[in-house]
């Protein structure tokens, strides 16, 4: 499977006609070719992976979110950050290889009772305007930085931490949405913990969740948690679970 | 990070407090690249010698924090010795790197006091873990650049593209990315393409159509206060603002911007109007 880009101008295009292109987004088919018509809007990258099957959503709950990271993660491991980072790339992939999934996964259709449906295609479909947000909401980015995140090879099973992301959608939101996940070792930290107690059969529901998530946080203002070894990170996560359960 | 004016549950030599009395902490960092990498030298000095006792048994250490929100890295670089250097993946920077030093704790401190603490908490001490922060320099940020280059030209951060809505305006402005994009209504955008295959009248399309967009562009930078932060963010931002710089005009300090923004545009994209208007009256001598 070949990987391209969309050029920059075909992207500020596609980007700044997204209302007038409403119908399209419905469309079952592809349609961005046609749309650019004898317009040259891609060019090829360097990257090259097998091809990326990804398991159609059942319903907006049962979306094979995990399973997908897996395979997009897989595939496209040996991205570079800055390749990962690159709304051209990302935009191309929604826009063709990965159509038939966004279209199951994030549907215009659910957008059209809103307020601004463009700003949900452009979340989805683009980059929104903040970029750090941008990475976990575009449809098919968000799968890679969820395995970047969480995939850790030294464990039996490199993905086990990216089940415990992916469990319950909410984990992922409230976790990577912070800044402190940014570093890897307290982002696997927390969800290490997280394993340990579903192993014990102790779950931490959503509210505690977002509290151990505000603790972490307003930690991060006095202690800089960077320059804790990761034991030192999970007897933090720990003890403060402990106390919330 | 942002670490402004932080309140502290314990006393920390600042340049925003004065937790710490007669003591200051400066942490200076210089950076080179290479094709691939970015290599930081840092000298770290505090006058505290309380402080300065701690690092030498170890139990505190000089530390800077990088965090690039477009690349979501996060990373610190720490060292017991007053000059260390490091060096990172060019590849995992871009956009806006924010900076923050510190003098951290290397390990939990049961009783800690300094002999500079402020008269106010004489005779208390503190229970400091590994991590928290003793002191703290002032805050800096650095772009890491892919594709900006300061001496671009000002037209080149315009890029004009077809609005294509079915009552789309005949023209109108996006600046909320990297570049401004001008948003053309469909017709519009034909007749501009077709123009802008005539060499002889490019800098027509300037004056009627970047000329607009620069002007309110510069009134949004002339009347904006404290706007920096976010303006900061997008790269033709940047451009204009080292153009501006070299017109002698700071963006910081408004008294430099005494101009009318129209003259300040015209210079900014090479005074389009004179070679406008002689075009079009060669145009009308071609007649």
């Amino acid at each position: 499977m070949e990987i391209q880009y969309i050029s920059d101008s075909c992207l500020e295009e596609l980007k700044i006609n997204i209302q007038s292109n409403l119908e399209k987004y419905k469309a079952e088919e592809l349609w961005i070719d046609q749309y650019f018509g004898t317009n040259p809007w891609k060019f090829p990258s360097k990257i090259r992976v097998e091809n990326v099957d990804l398991q159609m959503p059942l319903s907006s709950t049962i979306h094979f979110d995990y399973e997908n990271t897996k395979k997009i993660y897989t595939a496209l491991k040996e991205l570079t950050i800055l390749q990962a980072t690159d709304e051209r790339l990302w935009v191309y992939l929604t826009h063709t290889i990965f159509w038939k999934y966004m279209r199951k996964r994030w549907p215009v259709e659910s957008y059209l009772d809103k307020d601004k449906p463009e700003e949900a295609i452009k979340e989805r479909y683009f980059f929104m305007a903040n970029r750090d947000r941008a990475l976990i909401r575009n449809g098919i980015a968000r799968l890679w930085w969820y395995g970047y995140v969480s995939y850790d090879e030294n464990r039996e099973d490199p993905f086990e931490l990216t089940k415990v992301l992916l469990s319950k959608l909410d984990i992922a939101q409230s976790l990577l949405e912070r800044s402190f996940s940014r570093n890897p070792d307290i982002t696997k930290s927390v969800l290490s913990v997280l394993k340990q107690k579903e192993l014990e059969s102790s779950f931490i529901d959503r509210e505690n969740f977002r509290s151990l998530m505000m603790y972490i946080n307003q930690l991060g203002g006095v202690t800089i948690l960077d320059t804790l070894d990761p034991e030192d990170l999970e007897e933090l996560v720990r003890e403060k679970i402990e106390t919330l359960m | 990070m942002q670490i402004n004016y932080r309140q502290y549950p314990h006393p920390v030599l600042s340049y925003f407090a004065d937790d710490v009395i007669d003591s200051d902490f400066q942490a200076s960092l210089k950076s080179s690249k290479t094709q691939n990498t970015y290599i930081f030298e840092a000298q770290c000095v505090t006058s505290s010698d309380g402080i300065n006792q701690l690092i030498e048994e170890k139990k505190a250490c000089f530390a800077f924090h990088f965090e690039c929100s477009t690349t979501r890295y996060r990373k610190l670089f720490k060292s017991f010795d007053s000059d260390f250097s490091f060096q990172l993946s060019a590849d995992s920077l871009e956009g806006k790197v924010q900076i923050c030093s510190f003098i951290l704790a290397a390990e939990n401190v049961e009783q800690y006091s300094l002999p500079e603490f402020h008269p106010d908490y004489e005779g208390h001490t503190f229970y400091i873990k590994k991590g928290d922060v003793l002191a703290v320099d002032a805050e800096r940020t650095f772009f890491a650049e892919k594709e900006y280059d300061p001496l671009k030209r000002v037209p080149s951060i315009f890029s004009v593209q077809p609005n294509r809505g079915e009552n789309a305006p005949p023209f109108d402005m996006d600046s909320s990315g990297h570049k401004i994009i001008i948003k053309l209504s469909a017709d519009n955008f034909e007749y501009y393409k077709t123009i802008s295959l005539n060499q002889n009248l490019q800098p027509l399309l300037s004056s009627l159509i970047i000329m607009p967009a620069l002007v309110s562009i510069l009134e949004i930078i002339k009347n904006s206060v404290d706007q920096e932060v976010e303006l900061e963010e997008c790269r033709w931002y940047r451009v204009i603002r080292s153009r501006l710089k070299e017109l002698g005009i700071e963006t910081e300090n408004k008294s430099t911007f005494s101009d009318s923004t129209v003259a300040v545009a015209q210079k900014l994209i090479g005074e389009p109007l004179n070679t406008s208007l002689l075009a079009l009256i060669n145009f009308e001598d071609e007649d």
